[in-house]
């Protein structure tokens, strides 16, 4: 398929991610790809299949902060059918607005997908101490990396 | 939109499987209980719709600028 950002990309069957539900915002689009793109990390690009210029950053929220963590809800794992932790690759949505000093990252609701059967979810913990849009930058500060 | 009048304790039922349980009135605020099917998805409206608007910003984000990565990465 022909991504906005990346020109053409082929992704095989096995790496296709599927969000049964969607993810809130775009409920329609249930493929999605995970792009490592090596001269953008530690982001990659969530990248729609069936919607070419939707393609949401992510990265990695333990990088920004550590002591991130939460509680995976009954219902969620079951929806994702994780039989247990390891097999789960956490990412944060990250938002880059047009002063990227303003940039943050969604710790209340991540992205959990299941390494062995490729199945996705964007899920919303409830009662969160963790705000939807958590500045990038103090984030990173806060975990002992200092701005360059 | 159906309008109905409850009182504490009473519930409604939505469709076969869902059940709305009024469980106390206060005044400003409802305490509301819901049981519904597994696969159904119960939220608080405005944080579901602040994650929505957060991912819809967040598809528009610009490609992430060198110096972003290098502050990131230290």
């Amino acid at each position: 398929m022909r991504t906005v950002n990346f020109g053409e990309i082929e992704v095989p069957e096995e790496k296709i991610i599927h969000f049964k539900e969607g993810i809130p915002g775009f409920p329609q689009i249930r493929k999605f790809a995970m792009l490592e793109i090596e001269n953008l990390k530690p982001f990659n690009y969530l990248q729609s299949l069936e919607d070419p210029p939707i393609a949401l950053l992510v990265v990695n929220p333990f990088l920004l902060q550590s002591s991130y963590q939460f509680e995976v809800s009954e219902k969620d794992a079951e929806e994702l059918q994780a039989g247990k932790p390891e097999e789960i690759s956490i990412f944060a949505v990250a938002t880059i607005p047009e002063d990227p000093s303003n940039a943050t990252v969604n710790l209340m609701a991540p992205i959990l997908i299941n390494d062995r059967n490729r199945c996705g979810k964007q899920i919303i913990l409830l009662e969160s101490r963790y705000s939807v849009r958590h500045p990038l930058f103090r984030a990173a500060a806060k975990n002992g990396v200092e701005p360059g | 939109m159906l309008v109905f009048t409850r009182k504490r304790g009473e519930s409604l039922i939505i469709g076969n499987e869902i059940e709305v349980t009024f469980l106390n009135v206060g005044s400003g605020s409802v305490k509301v209980g819901i049981t519904a099917p597994r696969y159904i998805s119960v939220h608080r409206k405005e944080v579901y719709e602040s994650i929505k608007r957060e991912n819809v910003a967040a598809s528009m984000s610009q490609i992430p600028p060198p110096d972003v990565l290098k502050r990131l990465l230290g």
